[in-house]
């Protein structure tokens, strides 16, 4: 992980031990969200799909992508990998499919691929 | 007893009980089921016990519609084109028999389980078994279980070469097998009704006639058409050809190879690329077909998995990696054998032009239509689905619209004289007998209706052995 990446996290983290239930829900669950995004590893071959993945939907650069991935979520996401793994799943029984590469992804996982994207830009 | 047609002379005429032409898969099983009756057969063969090209030339055709290798997609010789199959062997499912509203011209007049005995037999012959996941239960795969949508089908290798049973065939006393002898004409009473007698021409010059109480033809899909169509005279179209339907719903099984690769998540397909004796192939629930309003299809996987190699893949089994779907994925190429929809403009017909014995050569326009590709296409998104939604693995999908422009054929030629309830539908009835004869009968997979996803060899056995029956009980 880069160091200004380390950085984000342990601020994000320390935020929030050090106020909880300062936040509302959904900042809560926005700072889930980051702090998985924060996480990931091999951020560039995630990016590399992301970018494909908005050149072939530009709309979703218009869209808060963030909002989007948590528009249905609980009022406190207990666990954002597992939030993200029913929402994938969701995505293909309701076929929100994108096609990248000729690959068949969920929304979700392109949305978040998206998201590196746009962070690293 | 075996013979040649070379060696008898011209202008005689040889007798049985029942005359069978083409001794391949269909003709020798049903033959076969003669060796203990008090029945004579004759079983007569345009080829010899080795290839010759002269003699696979008279398959030689034209084709105008989708590119198809007529002569090189079958051998004639004894043994049909066992000689040079590949011989994955399943049964139809239940529901490729059945009418499905949205499949015009489907449904069989037999039903499942009345071919089910027969199916057991000439799984007896080929030395396989049912087919069922029970049969399979210690072989090394898992069938699929995540999925109500989704089976696991499974195929068996049994590529027996029915050039070994010439044998039974040279030892019996009942039946007579006469090779390089072709059948060059069908000759009916005068109101048409009966074959009085069949002529047989040798390559040398040789003519003679078989003359039966029953005949039987068995000389593949193409051929069976071409002898039907070429019996037309300019005001009569032809035994069993008063609508017009020998020679149309000519059907393949379209093959897409490197057209979708599957990235499983985990090592639950390992063992589906298969052994010499098994290969599990990948296909829809007959619920979801039925509901889905889809043709079938199987999705084998013909080699092992191997890890993600291009980049893509690589950045899509990051993203699992990511979401913890995945720690080890693996790549299979996907070999996908589909249903045809019957369509009558696919078709045989006759050349204006004539082979070295004077019979006219065929001419074939396979096609097919555009509802082929959108079933197929939602049979993938199906798959794309359920993989998706229970973590199993992504599909890399390159089907398109040029998809099934120029398919490749699995070599299974089919539907030229089906199967039907009446004569306005098909050519032969639920007995294979040919509509508006009494004693003309078809075998082989020219008279499957529909057909299903399931390589044709044992069906063709099983329909043989149930028409033996037949005869035998109304001999």
């Amino acid at each position: 992980m880069k160091r200004r990446n380390f950085l984000s996290v342990l601020f994000l983290s320390l935020l929030h031990i050090l106020l909880p239930g300062c936040a509302s829900p959904r900042a809560r669950n926005l700072d889930a969200l980051n702090r998985f995004l924060l996480s990931l590893d091999k951020r560039k071959q995630l990016s590399l799909l992301g970018e494909k993945y908005l050149s072939l939907y530009p709309e979703e650069r218009e869209r808060n992508l963030k909002a989007v991935l948590l528009s249905e979520a609980p009022t406190n996401i207990p666990n954002m990998t597992s939030y993200l793994q029913d929402r994938l799943a969701q995505d293909f029984r309701t076929r929100e499919i994108a096609q990248v590469s000729r690959w068949e992804l969920s929304r979700t996982e392109a949305r978040i691929c998206a998201l590196v994207h746009l962070s690293e830009a | 007893m075996l013979e040649f047609g070379d060696t008898i002379p011209s202008g005689s005429t040889l007798h049985a009980d029942i005359a069978v032409f083409g001794a391949g898969a269909a003709g020798i099983a049903f033959a076969r089921e003669f060796l203990d009756s008090n029945q004579k057969l004759l079983l007569v063969e345009s080829g010899d016990r080795v290839p010759d090209s002269t003699i696979q030339s008279l398959y030689d055709g034209k084709t105008i519609g989708s590119p198809y290798p007529l002569s090189g997609s079958r051998s004639r010789q004894f043994g049909g084109s066992t000689n040079c199959w590949a011989g994955l062997v399943a049964r139809l499912d239940p529901i490729d028999f059945e009418k499905r509203n949205y499949i015009p011209h489907s449904g069989w007049p037999i039903h499942y389980d009345e071919l089910v005995p027969f199916y057991e037999r000439a799984e007896s012959l080929l030395q396989a078994n049912d087919g069922s996941l029970d049969a399979f239960s210690d072989a090394p795969f898992s069938p699929i279980t995540f999925s109500e949508k989704l089976r696991t089908k499974i195929y068996q290798w049994r590529p027996k070469r029915f050039l070994d049973f010439l044998s039974d065939f040279e030892r019996s006393r009942q039946i007579r097998l006469v090779l390089r002898s072709n059948v060059v004409a069908l000759h009916l009473n005068g109101d048409k009704w009966s074959i009085d007698s069949v002529t047989v021409k040798t390559l040398d010059g040789n003519t003679f006639r078989a003359v039966a109480n029953r005949y039987v033809l068995a000389l593949g899909a193409l051929e069976n058409a071409r002898l039907l169509l070429s019996s037309a005279t300019e005001d009569w179209p032809g035994v069993g050809n008063e609508y017009d339907i020998v020679g149309r719903f000519f059907m393949e099984h379209p093959h897409l190879d490197n057209q979708l690769q599957l990235m499983s998540f985990d090592g639950r397909f390992q063992g589906y690329s298969g052994s010499s004796d098994f290969y599990p192939a990948i296909a829809l629930s007959e619920e979801t077909l039925r509901t889905e309003r889809l043709c079938n299809s199987a999705f084998f996987l013909p080699v092992s998995g191997s890890a993600p190699s291009d980049p893509w893949a690589k950045r899509v089994q990051t993203i699992a990696t990511s979401f913890g779907l995945s720690s080890g994925a693996e790549c299979f190429p996907v070999g996908i054998p589909i249903e045809q929809i019957p369509n009558p403009e696919s078709r045989v017909s006759l050349d204006s032009e004539r082979d070295i014995l004077g019979m006219p050569m065929v001419t074939l326009n396979w096609q097919l239509t555009p509802e082929d590709l959108t079933s197929l296409q939602r049979t993938v998104e199906i798959l794309v689905q359920e993989f998706g939604a229970f973590h199993v693995g992504r599909f890399q999908n390159s089907l398109k619209q040029r998809s099934l422009k120029n398919p490749l054929g699995g070599n299974h030629h089919m539907g030229t004289t089906r199967m039907a309830t009446r004569p306005q539908e098909g050519v032969v009835d639920r007995d294979c007998k040919v509509f508006g004869t009494d004693n003309l009968y078809v075998l082989g997979s020219s008279v499957f209706p529909t057909s299903g996803a399931a390589n044709p060899t044992l069906t063709i056995l099983a329909l043989a052995m149930r028409l033996a029956d037949h005869l035998r009980k109304n001999a």
